[in-house]
């Protein structure tokens, strides 16, 4: 069964109202204009409610087996009835989204932005996701960076580089962004050693999980200016620090590495980032008690 | 004690004053749509304010643990370009049905034109088939009529006084308000609203029955610590809590929550941005928690 058979028989079930149901069922396979769609979108917000999906076993093994990326457990009933008129609406094109997120809320907006993976022909949506990027509404930004296929399929290597390095500076959990080491390159990676020296110079931190998108393109010079900050890092920079020398392939790295005496747990980058962003939500709750 | 501000123009403030309001107790307020302190000539800037005052300026609040609602509306001095106001109206129901939005307004008379009466009657019957209240503002020149009319008109077009706010009153317009079973609300801004002492007044003569206050911080001069601090003038003049809570809380609450769309435990366990997301951050931009202010030089590093 498709996706969006698949959504709507959840989304139908789960609606208790059989008046909302009927809307719903109705409106998914009779739009026909984008007045009537815009309307019945911004419905969505009225008629739905916000919960999570009750779901049985075997209708999360169903999912989670065809189509694993989708995460379904990370969308309530209204985003997956968005989705859904977004998926049926027959006309979609560039310019009726742009029109729709143009007067979109916050909510709808992380709807839209979940969805467009989905779309038929998706590439064509690019510049509206590229320009979603631009928000500084953080759960907008994070609808689109974090658990979403979309970046790494579709963004052009600058546009993904522009991503990163914003997700790094409005500190974001990088190690929840699909594909970020395969889409590793080079430019990238000088352009966060600037970032990390620009940090230095400040006296400011750098996370720990800026080296996962160096690791590979250490070159000798950058490899001797790290080693001078790796002592001044708490243990959690020296992990990360570690691991990327670790994986270099540099003589000078091998070497330096051979002569330290201290044994090195091996860690994954998804721990560091995970322990990172787990140990500042903990802060922050600790400050606003 | 908790306040709430049900009239305040936040995209004119900086985050100073949200600091301060978090600061002093404020844990919600409502944004009015409003004009921007010169005349729009475009409905592209009606569109994208709104679009800010649903999303952004909501965003922005939270940020400092104050939960954001706004009012969606054409306001009176902007009524008076028909051909622009015509355009505007085939906007408001698209954001008139957002999460954030507690009523149509502010909506009203300015000069109590034809076009203003026009624009405010269309907006009434749209109120009525959105099921939403509606903050009224009552004009500064000409007010005591200005206000009497507005009633008028909205027993005219079978409003219920219950689901309406009349907002701006004063000393010469609060009896007729209160008698005629509206929500009696008043604007604590200094020399051409009310004053705080002069409230107090107000509240030891008529009680708190439907009556609460509102700073109208915009990009004038104007405080937005009005509603703290003209509590705290209350009790100190002998005013009981509990009258004070229903001018600087509760009434305010009772008022809007009509909408639908505020309830208390919007921000009763603290304001997050949006709950469902179960991996976005509540992380305050560049990374530094709200503070309070500093006296000193530094600016933190």
């Amino acid at each position: 069964m498709r996706l969006s058979e698949l959504i709507k028989e959840y989304c139908l079930n789960e609606l208790k109202d059989e008046k909302t149901k009927s809307w719903l069922d109705q409106k998914l396979h009779s739009i026909k204009t984008d007045q009537d769609f815009f309307i019945s979108f911004a419905l969505i917000n009225k008629k739905i409610p916000r919960g999570h999906l009750q779901l049985s076993l075997s209708q999360l093994q169903i999912i989670q087996l065809k189509y694993p990326e989708f995460n379904i457990e990370n969308w309530t009933l209204d985003q997956l009835c968005r989705f859904s008129l977004l998926m049926y609406y027959p006309l979609l094109s560039v310019e009726s989204l742009t029109k729709l997120i143009s007067v979109a809320d916050t909510r709808e907006q992380i709807s839209i932005f979940k969805s467009i993976p989905y779309l038929e022909n998706a590439s064509h949506f690019a510049p509206i996701v590229v320009n979603g990027i631009r928000t500084n509404i953080v759960d907008v930004f994070d609808a689109i960076t974090l658990k979403n296929p979309y970046p790494a399929s579709y963004f052009s290597q600058d546009e993904w580089n522009q991503m990163i390095l914003k997700a790094v500076f409005m500190e974001r959990p990088i190690y929840q962004i699909k594909d970020i080491d395969q889409r590793k390159n080079e430019k990238l990676a000088h352009i966060l050693f600037d970032y990390a020296r620009e940090r230095w110079a400040a006296s400011r931190r750098v996370t720990p999980e800026l080296w996962r998108m160096i690791s590979g393109y250490i070159t000798e010079k950058l490899f001797v200016e790290m080693i001078k900050k790796m002592a001044e890092g708490n243990a959690q920079d020296q992990k990360a620090m570690l691991k990327l020398i670790q994986e270099s392939n540099l003589d000078a790295a091998q070497q330096w590495l051979n002569s330290q005496s201290t044994q090195i747990e091996p860690i994954s980058w998804d721990q560091i980032g995970s322990d990172f962003w787990h140990n500042n939500q903990a802060l922050q709750n600790a400050s606003k008690a | 004690m908790k306040f709430i501000d049900p009239h305040i123009h936040m995209t004119s403030r900086t985050t100073n004053d949200y600091e301060a309001m978090s600061k002093a107790g404020i844990v919600a307020i409502i944004e009015p749509a409003f004009w921007l302190g010169q005349p729009r000539t475009e409905v592209g800037s009606f569109k994208d304010y709104f679009s800010s005052i649903v999303g952004w300026e909501a965003f922005r609040a939270s940020q400092f643990g104050i939960k954001h609602y706004c009012t969606i509306g054409l306001n009176s001095k902007e009524a008076n370009n028909e051909s622009l106001a015509e355009e505007v109206m085939e906007l408001l129901p698209l954001f008139a049905l957002k999460d954030n939005v507690v009523a149509i307004g502010e909506i009203g008379y300015d000069d109590q034109t034809a076009a203003e009466d026009k624009y405010f009657r269309v907006q009434i019957e749209l109120a009525k088939e959105l099921e939403l209240p509606i903050l009224v503002h009552t004009p500064h020149r000409d007010k005591k009529r200005g206000t009497l009319r507005s009633m008028d008109v909205l027993e005219e077009h079978g409003i219920d006084p219950s689901t309406v706010i009349i907002d701006h009153n004063n000393e010469e317009t609060v009896e007729s308000v209160l008698e005629r079973g509206y929500w009696t609300a008043f604007t604590i801004y200094p020399n051409t609203k009310m004053g705080s002492e002069r409230m107090v007044a107000v509240v030891e003569k008529y009680g708190s029955n439907k009556i609460f206050i509102d700073s109208s911080a915009d990009w004038g001069v104007s405080d937005p610590l009005s509603v703290p601090k003209t509590a705290q003038l209350m009790l100190d003049k002998g005013i009981t809590s509990e009258i004070v809570q229903a001018v600087c809380y509760q009434n305010a609450l009772e008022a809007y929550a009509q909408s639908g769309n505020m309830k208390e435990s919007d921000w009763s366990d603290g304001v997050h941005f949006d709950q469902s997301i179960l991996y976005g951050g509540n992380s305050v931009l560049r990374g530094q928690p709200p503070k309070k202010s500093d006296d000193s030089n530094i600016i933190e590093n």
